[in-house]
């Protein structure tokens, strides 16, 4: 095992070495006149092109804005006065799209109107800069004074006026599009389709083993994200957040979203499983992810094997099973969807 | 992207510029690797530089700002790729040796979060820590991904 295993990690990096190095030392155009090709020609149009095609088509069926309501444990905070936009001066000029206008506002974010909300999506769909790409979920974010986050989905167009220098970072609304974004229940693997609906454990963090979003918010500092699953009894999660900080997440839909804002990048120690805990509505704890089968090992040796996870009719949630390995039954996820 | 405004005189181009030759490849490299199509690598990487513009001058590490902006890149382009490939072909790569075209297949079929992980572990030789603190992730995470990835790679080769 460790010899093959020796002999594959030289072959995957040979491989990696080979097919870098047929990239050239040297760019083929200064940087200026890259950006003046690209700005002409065809990024451009194909972008122009796309953005037309999404606004005909676009059909907003839902928006809405959440606040996201984890609170940081410890006390540790940033100015949010920065994250303050869009502002309504820029809402009132956008362009609004010959669309229907969204139906739903599920969640309301304070100090944002159904007509602020409407009018975000309204400019993300008309900004010239969207990345335009055909799929599932258009999606714009925007952080309010108060440092909670705005999202704005549509499901009939994939666009985003996420700018990751600024670092507002989707959340999800009403969560399910945060699903859809990650792929749950749409995977063409074979454990996929089986995973989208069971869990390996009754608070699941991320779908495959991470689900911390985290993100440089340049002048203001850092933003972590924790995004997971819950089976249907779960209706409180605290959770363990990069630089240490106990986190109290929303829990909604089958989803629980916990963040942070910090004053810049925590460093990273933390060894094996993040510390989560799961409560009932009754507030009994009734998941430790520190003494659940999933748990990573605290020493990892090349020999340990991630335990395996089927459904309770056998089939494999987790691709990992191995030959004679013993799987444990999965959690049903009931609410998600 | 937003169109630029920012005044650039013709020294500041030329200094900028001796930048975007100096890290363009290994970025290029680097960012093809992650996102495993080397178009939408250089994509990415030209995002991050025109991201650049505004700030370099008042930046003391240029070069870890762009290595940040363009791992973070091919992250968000993961996001939103997971939409988007079920409406696309994947592009042709070139071809090398068959060893060489198997498992570069085999990388480039792993789930992304495995994928970032093997190739800053083997291409960017970082240490499990390091790849912890790039992906934002518990170290013991990225041990299980680079296991994961690892074992789907041998798992894919053998016949």
């Amino acid at each position: 095992m460790n010899n093959d295993l020796d002999e594959l990690e030289v072959r995957v990096a040979a491989t990696l070495r080979t097919v870098a190095g047929t990239v050239p030392d040297e760019p083929p155009h200064s940087f200026w006149d890259q950006r003046a090709q690209w700005q002409n020609g065809h990024r451009l149009r194909s972008q122009k092109a796309r953005q037309r095609k999404t606004i005909r088509r676009a059909t907003i069926v839902g928006v809405g804005a959440i606040a996201v309501c984890g609170a940081v444990v410890g006390g540790l905070a940033v100015s949010t006065s920065q994250h303050a936009r869009p502002t309504p001066a820029r809402h009132a000029t956008a362009p609004t799209p010959a669309t229907a206008p969204p139906q739903t506002i599920h969640y309301q974010v304070a100090g944002y109107t159904a007509e602020q909300a409407t009018a975000a999506a309204a400019q993300c769909l008309s900004a010239a800069g969207a990345a335009g790409e055909q799929g599932a979920v258009l999606r714009a974010t925007f952080s309010d004074p108060a440092g909670s986050t705005l999202v704005v989905t549509s499901p009939s167009g994939w666009n985003t006026c996420d700018e990751s220098a600024d670092g507002t970072v989707l959340v999800a609304d009403p969560f399910k599009s945060y699903a859809d974004a990650q792929g749950w229940g749409q995977s063409a693997s074979p454990a996929g389709d089986q995973s989208a609906h069971w869990l390996i454990a009754p608070v699941e963090l991320g779908s495959d083993g991470g689900g911390y979003l985290s993100k440089s918010t340049m002048s203001d500092g850092w933003l972590d994200v924790a995004v997971g699953r819950v089976a249907p009894n779960i209706t409180k999660v605290t959770i363990q957040m990069p630089g240490g900080s106990t986190v109290t997440a929303s829990v909604e839909n089958g989803f629980f979203v916990a963040r942070q804002l910090l004053p810049s990048a925590p460093s990273f120690s933390q060894a094996g499983t993040v510390p989560i805990m799961g409560y009932d509505s009754s507030n009994k704890l009734v998941y430790d992810s520190l003494t659940s089968p999933s748990a990573l090992p605290a020493q990892f040796s090349p020999t340990w094997q991630p335990p395996c996870f089927v459904t309770s009719n056998g089939r494999p949630v987790t691709p990992n099973a191995v030959s004679g390995q013993k799987c444990l039954i999965a959690t049903a996820w009931g609410s998600g969807g | 992207m937003k169109a630029s405004v920012t005044v650039v005189t013709e020294s500041q181009q030329a200094s900028f510029d001796v930048l975007y030759r100096q890290y363009w490849a290994p970025l290029t490299r680097l960012a093809w690797l992650l996102t495993g199509s080397r178009e939408v690598g250089e994509d990415v990487v030209h995002d991050a530089f025109e991201k650049l513009v505004p700030l370099w001058a008042n930046l003391d590490v240029p070069e870890q700002y762009l290595r940040r902006m363009v791992v973070n890149g091919c992250r968000d382009h993961h996001r939103h790729r997971k939409v988007a490939t079920r409406h696309r072909p994947p592009p042709a790569e070139p071809v090398w040796n068959p060893e060489f075209d198997e498992t570069w297949a085999a990388v480039v079929a792993l789930p992304d979060r495995q994928r970032h992980a093997i190739v800053l572990r083997y291409y960017a030789d970082q240490r499990i820590d390091e790849i912890a603190e790039t992906l934002g992730c518990p170290t013991g995470t990225v041990k299980s991904l680079v296991h994961r990835g690892l074992a789907h790679i041998k798992e894919r080769l053998e016949p």
